[in-house]
């Protein structure tokens, strides 16, 4: 049931190169925002994370919990609008209330980067994934700029990254 | 927010977060909005989509035909290509889009080789991006045992308390 398997399943940018893109995004924003600090740099991060969870198929395959609940299954909400709303929302709810007003939108921020950086990926049929669902099931065409196993977008997020460590380091 | 209320409200976002799960998996392939066929519609649906365009990703078994092995929910499923562009090699993960013949065979129209090593160059760097993520988590942000919530390092809820003071009132 809990199998590490070398397969890949739903194509996605790796979570380094998601994670600088989001440290990326957030610092600069620090830049111009006085309380958005290091620790809510962090929270851009995290929400960086949130769609990565539907990688969950490659512990525990939907077929395995098709199979337990008797219902068809499927891991893939986890990446698309709807998923990552829910997602956000119980985020929202671990944080304390004072915090609420400021994560929410910066786990949002950093939610929106990881699907922008999916959505560039190269696609055999074309079309990427359905972005908006629920809300509709349409799977926009990708501009397909680069596989999930290319090393060029980690390399160029994390030149993009140690720039704004840098900067933001500097103005500190 | 009281704890129980809190707790009542991340189960309940987790019932809609399982129930979009089912919902999306229930969906039947629609190629109009670009939702082709997988291994697992051919692998159940007999000779329905024959014909159609198909997009699944399996592991090269043989190049000469080229086949691979999918994992679908109904088991393990092997499907010719022809008109592969690359040089896959056993053990590739190859993508393939394209039209579904009979005799679990596809014409390709496109395919996306994959080496194994890169899969694994993948996880590694995605294993490192989460633990960054998680040190810098445990570095800026506490857990409130208060009422179980985190709270950023070094800071004091002071609007918390005001909330759970007047709260007392009510």
């Amino acid at each position: 049931m809990f199998t590490l398997r070398l397969v890949e399943r739903v194509p996605m940018t790796d979570l380094f190169a998601h994670v600088c893109l989001a440290y990326v995004v957030g610092g600069l924003i620090s830049l111009r925002v006085d309380w958005l600090d290091a620790r809510y740099v962090t929270v851009v991060l995290v929400g960086a994370v949130i769609p990565e969870l539907v990688k969950i198929e490659l512990l525990v395959e939907a077929r395995v919990i098709s199979n337990l609940l008797i219902v068809p299954f499927s891991w893939e909400p986890l990446q698309t609008l709807g998923g990552v709303v829910v997602s956000l929302c119980i985020g929202g709810l671990v944080v304390c209330r004072c915090e609420q007003r400021r994560v929410l939108p910066l786990l949002a921020l950093g939610a929106a980067t990881h699907i922008f950086l999916d959505y560039l990926l190269l696609s055999v049929s074309g079309r990427s994934f359905a972005v908006f669902w629920p809300f509709t099931r349409y799977h926009p065409p990708t501009p397909g700029l680069y596989l999930s196993t290319d090393i060029l977008p980690t390399i160029v997020a994390s030149l993009l990254a140690m720039m704004v460590w840098i900067l933001t380091s500097h103005v500190d | 927010m009281k704890s129980w209320q809190r707790l009542s409200g991340i189960v309940a976002l987790l019932v809609v977060l399982l129930g979009l799960c089912i919902w999306y998996g229930s969906l039947a392939p629609a190629p109009a909005v670009g939702a082709y066929p997988g291994g697992s519609d051919i692998a159940t649906g007999s000779n329905q989509y024959v014909g159609s365009f198909v997009s699944v990703t399996g592991t090269v078994e043989s190049t000469d035909p080229v086949q691979i092995i999918i994992e679908t929910k109904a088991g393990l499923l092997r499907l010719t290509i022809h008109g592969v562009s690359e040089n896959a090699t056993v053990g590739d993960k190859l993508h393939v889009f394209g039209e579904l013949r009979g005799g679990h065979a596809i014409e390709a129209e496109n395919t996306v080789r994959v080496r194994s090593s890169g899969l694994w160059y993948t996880y590694a760097i995605s294993l490192l991006g989460g633990l960054v993520v998680l040190a810098r988590l445990i570095r800026d942000w506490t857990v409130d045992t208060d009422n179980w919530t985190l709270r950023p390092r070094n800071s004091e809820c002071t609007l918390c308390s005001l909330y759970d003071w007047l709260s007392g009132f009510r």
